[in-house]
């Protein structure tokens, strides 16, 4: 009996091979119903699926290729990428299979939707580009930026996209139409993170700060001239920013562990929530906010009108980043 | 190319010094290590209680300017460089991305103080320019890094606590060093000095001194050896010179014949004897020392045959009685003639395993002895031969009672040309080699041959010989 163990665990070892060697990458499927909360866990390298509205934990997808980041492409397809990583993986939440693989090359830090949900932004840092895809994995365009590009804002109005860069901390504005940055400004050191309101002609921008001194304020700027209007004191790192209605700004300070929320008119808080252990994202359905604590793998759910912890939910190891998918109701 | 030839003290002393520069060197670097580890933990140990308290200070406080002005003051007192942070930014809050800023602390470091772990490290740190032994204590809320107690020391301070211990280890051990090379270069010599007397002595003894000796000053093997060789010198000593005795022993007794022969030659030739009768004479003398040479040469040759070692005997089963009855048979016309009296006591039972041949000439050859120191009046020869059951062997006694031998002398029968008779009269007669010649045959047959006598008693010459046993 004892002798023979060893001959059955290498024919299943082989068998096992041989399945995943031949099987495309599957993972659980994701139900298009409900209203889901997917969570990005970069210690552990997983995504997992929550219900957004009560929290439940759906499914865990653990890739075994290289990732940091993702992006909510449309209702179902999600990209998961990274700097390291060679390639982006197009990945399908109702089949659980993956539906495309783009070959980009490693230094995709970054990846923004526009705003016509048919293009994608991804911002690359070993090559200094903002590189423009079709949602079917095309490069249409490339457009060379700064050193470091991370934070990328689309004002569809103007047809321009703001770059900020990481590491020489200026904004570049690029004109989509002709593919050329037509103008840059200065912004604070370590930019990320920020907001346009194109209602207001605003670019509210966020970041991490200098040397020693951690970023205590966010700049507003105007999207007109570039010229910066004010400083509103939110110390300390806001790093995320989510816009609730006209007038109500919600902004995440890491540093510091701090909701604020922003009245924006006068760029006073009016009101704060400590919360988690360094805090790096935030998302909103327009009913909850859901905060990801990095180093307390916690989801915080919060009621923007009372400014309350509603419930706090277990995430993987290292939650950095979330998107929120609403569900079609069937 | 050339190889260095040592010699031997020089190699043991190699040896046993490069032993103990190794083991020095082995200590010495071990004990550095451990000082060094030893140090560095004790500053470690110190450095973690030290933070620990200020954490703890922490808890009660939170970040007051009080705690912050009472770890100013810890940090005046320490020997260590202490501070605490509440930055964000020099906690590493934005390791995650890809901000091009050196915090105090590496991404694993945060996770382990966040997990409520105390981190030590130590190593170059950018920040602070030079290699230091660092401490972290994590101030937590929960799993809230809200700050960390930073205490480091440079490293050059620890480095500069052990060069002062190595420069007492270093000097020190070069002493000991020193030390023990010359007290090795002088054991060694003292144990190899026995050897290079010994080979002097061998040397002196290959020229033909043996006259040196070497004096045994230890009960070692070296001591040993020492006595073996001044055994041997003495051993060589004597065999030396016994041949030259015997080589003049052999000179003399052929002189003996050699000038009777020519003498009488000569006066032959020169016509001195002119009367019939006269040379028939001298030719009677002549023959007769002709034919005691030849016998000379016969026995030597018989000696030398069986002196070597591989002298074939031809050996047959033997009834000893008999074949001594059969040679006193010949003798009994010689004691007759000299009027001695002849008296057998013979044990017919001893049974040897025997060369007939040789066993006749040891029986002939002691009676020839014993007969010719018989006296001239009332001589008597006794021969017995009787079984010694306990020794299971034969023992064969030829009595005379002639003249006897000094005690002294008696050990030496049986020596080559050896004789009582110190002025070599032809008077007894006899070659000198009978006895050896007995005493070899005797020993051929693995058996023991002695002589006992008293002075103007007699002598008793004994043979024992082992019987045959039917197995």
């Amino acid at each position: 009996m004892g002798k023979k163990r060893p001959v059955i665990i290498l024919i299943l070892a082989f068998i096992w091979l041989f399945m995943t060697g031949c099987q495309p990458i599957t993972f659980a499927k994701i139900p298009d119903g409900a209203s889901i909360l997917a969570v990005l866990n970069a210690r552990e390298q997983t995504v997992s699926f929550l219900n957004a509205e009560n929290g439940k934990s759906i499914a865990t997808w653990k890739p075994d290729f290289m990732f940091s980041r993702m992006l909510l492409m449309n209702s179902h397809t999600v990209l998961l990428y990274g700097k390291n990583a060679e390639d982006v993986h197009m990945l399908d939440m109702r089949t659980g299979k993956q539906t495309g693989v783009w070959k980009t090359g490693k230094g995709i830090v970054n990846a923004t939707l526009s705003i016509s949900s048919d293009k994608i932004y991804f911002a690359d840092k070993l090559r200094g580009t903002v590189r423009i895809y079709t949602t079917a994995g095309q490069q249409r365009d490339e457009i060379k930026v700064g050193p470091s590009p991370f934070t990328m804002l689309e004002d569809k109005t103007h047809d321009t996209l703001y770059v900020m860069d990481l590491q020489d901390a200026r904004m570049r504005e690029v004109d989509l139409a002709t593919s050329r940055v037509v103008r840059t400004f200065r912004l604070n050191e370590s930019p990320m993170g920020g907001l346009l309101a194109a209602d207001r002609g605003e670019l509210w921008i966020g970041g991490h700060g200098r040397g020693d001194f951690p970023e205590e304020e966010v700049s507003v700027f105007s999207s007109k001239t570039g010229q910066k209007l004010r400083n509103v004191h939110a110390p300390f790192m806001p790093v995320e920013f989510v816009r609730y209605n006209k007038d109500t700004l919600f902004v995440l300070s890491h540093g510091s562990n701090t909701l604020r929320r922003i009245a924006m008119d006068t760029g006073q808080s009016t009101g704060e929530l400590a919360l988690g252990a360094n805090p790096f994202g935030m998302v909103s359905n327009g009913r909850l906010l859901y905060i990801t604590s990095y180093e307390s793998n916690q989801i915080y759910m919060v009621d923007p009108e009372t400014m309350r912890t509603l419930k706090t939910l277990r995430a993987g190891d290292g939650p950095i980043q979330m998107f929120v998918r609403e569900g079609d109701g069937q | 190319m050339k190889r260095i030839s040592l010699k031997l003290n020089q190699k043991l002393w190699l040896l046993v010094s490069s032993g103990v520069i190794f083991t020095v060197l082995v200590t010495y670097a071990l004990t550095q290590y451990l000082y060094e580890k030893l140090y560095v933990q004790n500053i470690e140990a110190s450095l973690t209680y030290q933070g620990e308290h200020i954490a703890k200070m922490y808890e009660n406080e939170g970040f007051t300017p009080a705690f912050r002005a009472a770890v100013d003051r810890i940090n005046k007192a320490s020997e260590a460089e202490i501070f605490v942070t509440e930055n964000p930014r020099q906690l590493g809050a934005c390791l995650p991305f890809e901000v091009e800023y050196d915090a105090l602390i590496t991404e694993e470091e945060r996770s382990l103080l966040v997990a409520g772990r105390t981190v030590s490290k130590i190593g170059y740190e950018g920040r602070f320019g030079r290699q230091i032994m660092a401490v972290i204590v994590p101030l937590l809320n929960g799993k809230r890094l809200e700050g960390i107690v930073y205490l480091y020391l440079p490293l050059a301070s620890i480095t500069e606590a052990v060069s002062e211990v190595r420069d007492v280890i270093l000097i020190s051990s070069f002493i000991f060093v020193l030390f023990s090379l010359y007290i090795v270069r002088h054991l060694v010599n003292r144990m190899t000095r026995p050897l290079r007397q010994m080979e002097h002595a061998a040397a002196h003894m290959a020229l033909g001194n043996f006259k040196e000796k070497f004096a045994v000053t230890s009960e070692d093997e070296v001591g040993n050896l020492g006595l073996a060789l001044n055994h041997m010198a003495s051993a060589l000593e004597q065999v030396d010179a016994q041949r030259r005795e015997f080589l003049a022993n052999i000179s003399h007794e052929l002189r003996t014949p050699l000038s009777y022969i020519r003498g009488y030659s000569e006066a032959m030739i020169e016509g001195v004897a002119d009367t019939p009768e006269q040379r028939e004479r001298y030719l009677h003398l002549i023959h007769r020392e002709a034919g005691r040479m030849e016998r000379l040469v016969h026995d030597l040759l018989d000696l030398a045959q069986l002196e070597g070692s591989s002298y074939p005997l031809r050996t047959t089963l033997l009834p000893l009685g008999q074949l001594v009855e059969d040679t006193l048979e010949k003798f009994k016309p010689f004691i007759a003639e000299k009027g001695a009296v002849l008296t057998v006591d013979i044990n017919p039972d001893a049974i040897i395993w025997g060369d007939e041949d040789r066993l006749e000439q040891v029986v002939h050859n002691l009676c020839d002895n014993a007969l010719r120191h018989l006296p001239e009046k009332e001589g008597v020869l006794h021969v017995c031969l009787h079984i010694d059951q306990s020794a299971d062997q034969c023992v064969l006694a030829v009595t005379d009672n002639g003249c006897g031998i000094p005690p002294e002398e008696v050990s030496r029968l049986g020596e080559r040309f050896y004789r009582v008779d110190k002025a070599r009269t032809r008077k007894h007669g006899g070659s000198g080699l009978g006895l050896s010649i007995v005493k070899q045959i005797v020993h051929l047959h693995k058996g023991t041959f002695t002589i006992e006598s008293k002075e103007n008693e007699g002598t008793t010459a004994i043979v024992r010989l082992p019987l045959y046993e039917d197995e």
